[in-house]
């Protein structure tokens, strides 16, 4: 009996022969019978010998046995990931910062130094900052009353404001006390060298009265370079600063100013 | 997979095996003592890998190529150490005390059949016979060739026929 048809058999009985395969095995059974016989033989052994297998029942103490080991494993492999669990918790922190502590320090010194320069290099610090500061805030005028800010107000026009200087009674009117004053504050401004510095007290707005021409050419001229063009001539010019003098009275009651408490 | 779905799996596992892969062990190594050693054994390396494991449809070759391993391990361990026993009169468990003499007397004959065989040839029948298993899965868990495994199917039962002739006569 060649190997060819052992294969055959064996592949017929277990499942492992393709159609082609039994149709050659059959083939050799109806030319040989031996071939024949030899496969019945084994088809009846396969039958004998499944029906003879023995039924095994695994002892209880055997089982035991096992059961007792898959348990020590299972405990140790427990134990192990409680392990594992702890540790990663105890880790996990710095895993969390993991990267604040290689960038942390580049990053906070960065950061430093960025602040530090922008803050010495801010507009606040300077030693120009505070005049550059007012020069964007020309028209800030602080209304002051006994050392006291009782106002801050912006105004859009120039405001030019006298000092409260004593009138003497005279029977003069309001107005050429007003005048007086006018012309007082051009002297204070002319003192100080700075336009708009004068301390000013006003409580009669409405007696408001221009000051001397020569004193408003000469006392005021940033004033006078701001007047519309078209105020050229003296009558005009004044007839612009009262108005402009009685707007500011209109709007401020009582002033006093210093040249501290000036900001431009 | 963590411990408790392993211990879950194993367990599924080996109620569904343990029958069968003692019994491979004991038609394997034709002896009940060491087939119990090596059934331990087999069922502490599945769970340890377990892991291993990645298609369920064929965790019966996988579990049996572990059997298989721990068998030749056993008997090679055995051969080594000369204390070959080849003793089958274990003692009959109780499923096996329910059956008639006649029948014990046939299964009695089968073992001593069986252990006359050639271990590879042995372990081809029992894969075939008793288990179940296909040419390619016996292939698989014994790493021959199929062509092989068809062979030595076909001469084991040649063998067995002739030692078995007696009893097989009374069946036909």
């Amino acid at each position: 009996m060649n190997e060819r048809i052992q294969e055959l058999i064996s592949a017929y009985l277990h499942r492992g022969s393709t159609p082609e395969q039994e149709r050659e095995l059959f083939e050799a059974c109806s030319r040989n019978p031996e071939t024949a016989e030899l496969l019945r033989q084994h088809l009846v052994l396969s039958l004998k010998l499944r029906g003879l297998r023995e039924e095994v029942q695994v002892p209880a103490d055997l089982q035991n046995n096992v059961l007792r080991r898959i348990n020590t494993l299972e405990a140790e492999g427990l134990r192990s990931e409680e392990m594992h669990a702890a540790s990663e918790a105890a880790t996990e922190p710095r895993r969390r910062f993991g990267f604040a502590h290689l960038l942390g320090t580049g990053l906070a010194t960065a950061a430093c130094a960025i602040t530090i320069m922008l803050w010495s290099a801010g507009p606040d610090t300077g030693p120009d900052a505070s005049l550059q500061q007012v020069a964007q805030v020309q028209d800030t005028v602080y209304i002051v009353e006994k050392d006291t800010v009782m106002q801050l107000r912006e105004v859009e026009r120039p405001v030019y404001i006298v000092r409260n200087a004593p009138v003497a009674p005279a029977p003069e009117s309001p107005a050429s006390n007003d005048a007086a004053d006018l012309a007082r504050a051009a002297d204070d401004r002319v003192a100080a060298t700075e336009p708009g510095t004068a301390l000013a007290t006003r409580t009669q707005p409405d007696a408001a009265v221009p000051p001397s021409p020569a004193a408003v050419e000469t006392e005021m001229p940033l004033i006078a370079e701001m007047q519309p063009r078209e105020a050229t001539t003296r009558e005009a010019k004044t007839e612009n600063y009262i108005d402009q003098y009685n707007s500011m009275l209109v709007s401020v009651e009582t002033v006093q100013l210093s040249a501290k408490d000036r900001i431009h | 997979m963590t411990e408790r779905e392993r211990r879950k799996r194993f367990d599924e596992i080996y109620a569904s095996y343990d029958r069968r892969v003692l019994a491979y062990c004991i038609y394997v190594t034709s002896d009940r003592d060491l087939a119990n050693d090596v059934f331990q054994e087999v069922f502490v390396k599945a769970y340890q890998a377990l892991h291993t494991l990645r298609d369920n449809d064929k965790e019966a070759n996988w579990l049996f190529r572990i059997a298989r391993n721990e068998c030749l391990n056993a008997l090679k361990s055995r051969q080594r150490s000369d204390k070959r026993n080849i003793s089958l009169d274990y003692a009959p468990e109780p499923a096996a005390q329910s059956e008639s003499l006649e029948t014990r007397d046939a299964h009695e004959q089968l073992r001593k059949a069986i252990d006359q065989l050639p271990q590879d040839y042995r372990e081809a029948l029992v894969l075939a016979e008793f288990e179940g298993f296909s040419l390619k899965e016996i292939a698989e868990i014994t790493g021959a060739s199929l062509s092989n495994v068809k062979v030595r199917i076909h001469r084991a039962k040649q063998k067995l026929h002739t030692i078995l002739e007696p009893i097989l006569n009374d069946y036909e």
